[in-house]
């Protein structure tokens, strides 16, 4: 087996707070594979986006990456310099953000924009073979008339053709790794399949991986070949797509599955996950998911579960899956 | 008492905005984001209004309830048929000029008593206490400095309905009718999470007993877990007070679990109604078909090629000629831009804008969404 593009071993984010120590992270450990689309599932404040960002040592105080291992083809990207670490952001590793009009300038044309990524991280002159390559990447993500909006401000844009524009310049770098944090959530659904269909033909074009993050089963079911759901904090379950729609093994996992209303059958009631997500400042002990799950038993508060090894791509972390006690 | 028909009929409504321009602020233009919708609202039942951002779905919310006066159309609340056809006979004798005086008297009496499209005053306090709405972000739509005990006492107070002394036990009763607790009365909105504080929007809009509920986009902002408990809520509400619902949102899956019937909106305009399980297994408009193909389903074992919608909305401020959908319809033809498609019957309680839907309906072999087993 070939290593994997990114490994993510063990990783502890906390934000020291005035409230006392969030601990947003707490040994969060996965890979993503070359060549494939990984999704990180969650809900609000499970830790997602801090994962995505402690990856991209985005994380500004009172947060600190306190301890893990962020291997990107075999390096530690906890131990580079800033400097070294300059030239994989951006120019290996891209990221989109849920807002694009909160991550373009206003203030800027959208192909002086575009250009810029390629001024700084591809050298490329000023000039007319610039402003070609622009047109050109905007068109990569089909964009009407590209010659046009390379005049426009951000603001004369859709929601939709900003995130476009916002993937255009991620990808224009050619990186290895495209990660992108919830997308599609501001956008309506007809806009999100064109956005999920042009992430899934660059992932094609470029060869490049991709990793989306998302509270949305549905998007991770359409587009990603692997996905980890994440609870409060910690990964919970790992596995491809199918193994894990089909045959969901966490608790929380199951839960959430059953809590989805369907849009190709009818129901008549929804199931719920009773309870709610628990504050991280005094996370629950043991388990994490414990207080809210139907299952647990006196030892999921008193030790943390461990990693099962289901099949050679599922993994669960849950009391009920180890050794011994398996028959329940 | 006898209640077989509608809760809610709507007219023709419009709604425009004016755009100013110029050195004196004339107007120049207008937003036409309700073009003429006409509707029926069946009593105790959900209505899904769905449609892209920008279709006017949320204005008409809102106008139905008066928050924005509308610019044209009638929108009549509880009218028995009598009284509708009464006032259908005196509005087409106004506009045929035969009208006599008393005619136009009795007239402005029925309008006053039904139409909240011209109420005012007392009788518009009145009508306004059986409709409520319940807005998308729970936590900008309470008052951060009222405690909740204030906030699910201020209809009571504004309505005077009931004592001070009542008032705690009413309150308190209302909080455990949805899983909170008499503890909660004294927190302010920020202290909750955003589950709990749309149940509190919505038991301040149900403490009043109201008829009618428009739901706007109540559960987007939510997570699955939490938006799967207010959906089930909403449900067991509607049964218990026989509540009807006009429930906007953009997302598919939800309608198909809320609503009896759907109608899809396109920039201004009604393209498509028909009860729910219908317009799933058989939708006719390609809006209402693309839309539907757009919804992402959580199972990777149903993954298929989707027809991608191209382009965004157009502007309402200046709408494509004849029919709205033909710049983003596959379909579209030269008889699509000249002249505009009325809405027709398709079927049972099924209407249906488009001029060609005969022929969409033929080359249909397959239903937008795959369905398990298939």
């Amino acid at each position: 087996m070939t290593a994997p593009l990114l490994e993510v071993k063990h990783l502890k984010t906390y934000f020291y707070t005035y409230e006392g120590t969030v601990r947003a992270l707490e040994d969060v450990s996965f890979h993503i594979n070359r060549g494939e689309i990984f999704g990180l599932v969650g809900e609000t404040g499970c830790g997602k986006s801090v994962t995505a960002r402690s990856a991209m040592r985005l994380i500004e105080a009172p947060g600190k990456i306190v301890g893990g291992e962020i291997l990107f083809k075999g390096r530690d990207l906890l131990s580079l310099s800033e400097d070294e670490l300059q030239k994989i952001r951006g120019n290996q590793i891209s990221m989109v953000f849920q807002d694009p009009m909160a991550s373009l300038n206003p203030l800027m044309k959208i192909g002086n924009q575009v250009a810029e990524v390629l001024k700084i991280h591809k050298k490329v002159e000023s000039g007319e073979k610039l402003r070609k390559r622009v047109v050109e990447i905007l068109r990569m993500v089909r964009l009407p008339s590209p010659e046009r909006i390379v005049e426009n401000y951000p603001f004369e844009l859709s929601g939709g053709m900003r995130q476009r524009v916002m993937i255009a310049m991620m990808v224009s770098t050619n990186p290895e790794l495209l990660i992108a944090d919830e997308p599609t959530t501001a956008l309506d659904v007809s806009i999100q399949a064109q956005i999920l269909s042009i992430i899934k033909s660059m992932k094609e074009k470029m060869d490049v991986s991709v990793w989306i993050i998302t509270h949305d089963l549905g998007v991770i079911a359409e587009t990603c070949d692997r996905l980890c759901v994440m609870y409060a904090g910690a990964v919970v379950e790992c596995g491809n797509v199918h193994e894990l729609f089909q045959n969901p093994l966490h608790p929380y996992t199951q839960g959430l599955l059953k809590a989805i209303p369907k849009a190709h059958e009818k129901a008549e009631r929804l199931d719920t996950i009773p309870g709610s997500v628990p504050n991280l400042i005094s996370p629950p002990s043991g388990c994490r998911f414990h207080p809210r799950c139907a299952r647990a038993g006196r030892e999921c508060s008193e030790r943390g579960a461990e990693k099962v090894k289901i099949t050679d791509t599922h993994f669960v972390s849950c009391r009920r899956y180890t050794e011994g006690n398996r028959e329940q | 008492m006898n209640h077989h028909f509608p809760l809610l009929r709507l007219r023709n409504v419009k709604k425009y905005f004016p755009i100013k321009g110029g050195v004196f602020g004339k107007t120049i233009n207008f937003v036409k984001s309700v073009d003429g919708v006409s509707l029926d609202i069946d009593r105790g039942r959900t209505l899904a209004l769905v449609g892209e951002s920008g279709c006017g779905k949320t204005t008409l919310g809102r106008t139905i309830l008066r928050l924005t006066n509308p610019t044209a159309g009638d929108i009549y609340f509880d009218a028995p048929p009598q009284a509708m056809e009464e006032m259908d006979r005196l509005n087409q004798g106004v506009r045929d000029g035969y009208a006599r005086e008393e005619d136009v008297k009795r007239l402005r009496e029925l309008d006053d008593r039904y139409n909240l499209s011209s109420v005012t005053g007392k009788e518009q306090m009145r009508l306004r206490r059986r409709m409520q709405i319940v807005f998308q972000d729970p936590l900008s739509s309470l008052d951060p400095r009222m405690t909740i005990k204030q906030i699910l006492s201020e209809p009571f107070r504004i309505h005077q309905r009931a004592s001070r002394e009542e008032l705690e036990t009413t309150v308190i009763g209302l909080l455990e009718s949805v899983g909170l607790k008499q503890e909660h009365l004294y927190r302010y909105p920020h202290e909750f999470s955003g589950g709990q504080l749309q149940r509190i929007c919505i038991l301040r809009a149900i403490a009043l007993n109201p008829d009618f509920l428009v739901l706007d986009e109540p559960t987007s902002a939510l997570d699955v877990s939490v938006q799967a408990q207010i959906l089930n809520l909403l449900k067991d509400l509607q049964k218990e007070h026989e509540l009807t619902y006009l429930f906007i949102t953009h997302d598919l899956s939800v309608v198909r679990f809320i609503s009896t019937k759907a109608a899809v909106m396109y920039l201004g305009k009604i393209v498509e109604t028909a009860p729910t399980e219908e317009l799933f297994n058989n939708a006719l408009h390609p809006c209402a078909r693309l839309l539907l193909d757009a919804v992402p389903v959580a199972d990777p074992g149903l993954r298929r090629e989707k027809q991608l919608m191209e382009g965004d909305v157009p502007t309402p401020v200046d709408p494509p000629s004849g029919c709205r959908f033909r710049t983003r319809c596959r379909f579209a033809e030269d008889i699509c831009s000249t002249s505009e498609p009325l809405l027709e019957e398709a079927g049972t309680d099924h209407l249906v804008a488009c001029h060609l839907y005969g022929r969409i309906r033929e080359s249909a072999h397959q239903t937008p969404l795959p369905r398990p087993g298939l």
